[in-house]
């Protein structure tokens, strides 16, 4: 095969809008869904990913190929997280973390989590809903319930909505 | 674009497992049916955090007020199993009650889980006496840990068993003042030690691996009356040479210090908080003092 030969292994993914996009096994392998794949032999042709759009699968594969070419070295790798999501919009988190649940990718999806985590520090239960374009799927006596329950904590924050 | 409102549980666990402040979380919490759900299946796992102060209020009734460094407020909690029963401030999110018949129980603000721990009758039991072990094995791991009487002696309880288990005492004197827990095991602070007539207080706790201790002292006028400014030194365990190290500089993390414990918190500016201080309550001002 390619691999005892010395040249790098190249996977061929498929988006689920039938765009295709070339990567190296060894940096698409730090997606388990795909290593199980490459291990089950399965990886030979184009390896389809139902889930994923193009615009989503193109922003995880830079972020493979990113993080693969830094060796050992958790800080460097920590800052290459930080610095690869720092220009993403947040309409696209969201869309990144469901591809890094698909994609089995432990170490995308908790810089994702982290990264939505930080957006709602601090903030409202109506600015988290608007941001997120959230309806307020509760009864008003349901959410008056909710609120009851720890009143201390959502008594006088709501002035933060407009922020 | 995805719908924020649809995603699975383990998504909305991974997304709330981010979340630090307890405060941050029950707003999450209260956005949708669906991101309730780990709320309403108590597994949020909380972390160490900047502690809410309990204010001591000598009311009997279930209030408590409590000062939320994070929202910078005052807040009134309504807690009816405090009713009639006596609280200390204790560790990971829950809160020691005791009642008028001497019944002890832990209480979880957040999730109101509220275990019985065994009646202070049995910590007369002696040392050596046995238990059967319990059918099976209900906390998973958790125990308690309590310094209690006159003699400072310390008893160990596991869910399922009936009673505290007493820990022998090594030697005559000692009496234990602070425990902590790293892994699987408990360090305990006796007061037997050459420290202990040249400090007011000593304090035992954990952070990232590392075992600390909290020395408190406070100046005193020639009555003995304590008086002006209070000094921390923190020495960190070497535990392969089996001594302690000085700590001059705690780095993005911070210490919290009251009579009944300590907190050690990491990146305590999103609580609102300086780093590389030490946060105390003093006694008789009923108020926190930062100090770099």
């Amino acid at each position: 095969m390619a691999a005892e030969t010395g040249t790098p292994t190249t996977l061929t993914l498929k988006s689920n809008d039938d765009e295709l996009f070339s990567v190296a096994e060894s940096a698409a392998i730090l997606s388990v869904t795909i290593r199980n794949m490459v291990e089950d032999g399965c990886a030979g042709g184009v390896i389809p990913l139902d889930n994923v759009d193009g615009k989503t699968l193109a922003s995880v594969i830079t972020y493979m190929n990113g993080i693969s070419a830094i060796p050992a070295d958790e800080e460097k790798k920590k800052s290459y997280r930080d610095k690869f999501l720092s220009d993403k919009d947040f309409e696209t988190l969201a869309d990144m973390v469901l591809a890094a649940n698909y994609l089995n990718m432990s170490c995308l999806m908790d810089a994702v989590s982290a990264k939505i985590a930080q957006v709602m520090e601090k903030k409202s239960v109506g600015w988290v809903r608007r941001k997120f374009g959230i309806e307020n799927d509760y009864t008003p006596e349901e959410e008056a319930a909710v609120k009851e329950e720890h009143k201390w904590t959502f008594e006088g924050v709501e002035t933060d909505d407009d922020n | 674009m995805a719908d924020w409102s649809q995603l699975p549980y383990d998504l909305v666990h991974e997304v709330a497992s981010h979340l630090v402040a307890v405060e941050d979380f029950l707003a999450f919490s209260a956005v949708c049916c669906d991101w309730r759900s780990v709320y309403s299946a108590k597994e949020w796992h909380q972390r160490p955090q900047v502690p809410l102060l309990m204010i001591f209020v000598p009311e009997k009734n279930g209030f408590r007020n409590f000062i939320s460094l994070y929202r910078n407020k005052v807040c009134k909690l309504e807690i009816p199993e405090f009713r009639g029963r006596k609280s200390w401030g204790s560790c990971s999110g829950w809160i020691l009650t005791l009642g008028l018949d001497l019944t002890i129980q832990l209480l979880n603000p957040l999730t109101r889980v509220c275990p019985s721990l065994p009646p202070i009758s049995s910590l007369q039991h002696r040392p050596n006496d046995q238990q059967p072990p319990p059918r099976n094995d209900e906390g998973g791991g958790s125990f308690v840990v309590i310094i209690y009487g006159p003699l400072y002696r310390l008893a160990l309880y596991r869910p399922g068993y009936t009673s505290w288990t007493i820990v022998k005492e090594t030697a005559t004197l000692n009496q234990f003042l602070c425990v902590a827990f790293r892994k699987d095991r408990i360090f305990a602070l006796c007061k037997a030690g050459s420290l202990s007539g040249k400090f007011n207080h000593l304090m035992l706790v954990e952070s990232r691996g590392d075992i600390l201790t909290v020395y408190t002292q406070q100046d005193s006028n020639r009555c003995g009356f304590p008086v002006g400014s209070v000094h921390f030194f923190v020495y960190a365990l070497d535990f392969i040479n089996k001594q302690w190290v000085e700590v001059r500089d705690l780095g993005n993390r911070s210490i919290f210090v009251d009579k009944s414990g300590c907190v050690v918190v990491c990146g305590p500016e999103r609580f609102n908080c300086r780093s590389n201080s030490v946060y105390f309550v003093a006694d008789n001002m009923q108020k926190m003092a930062g100090w770099g």
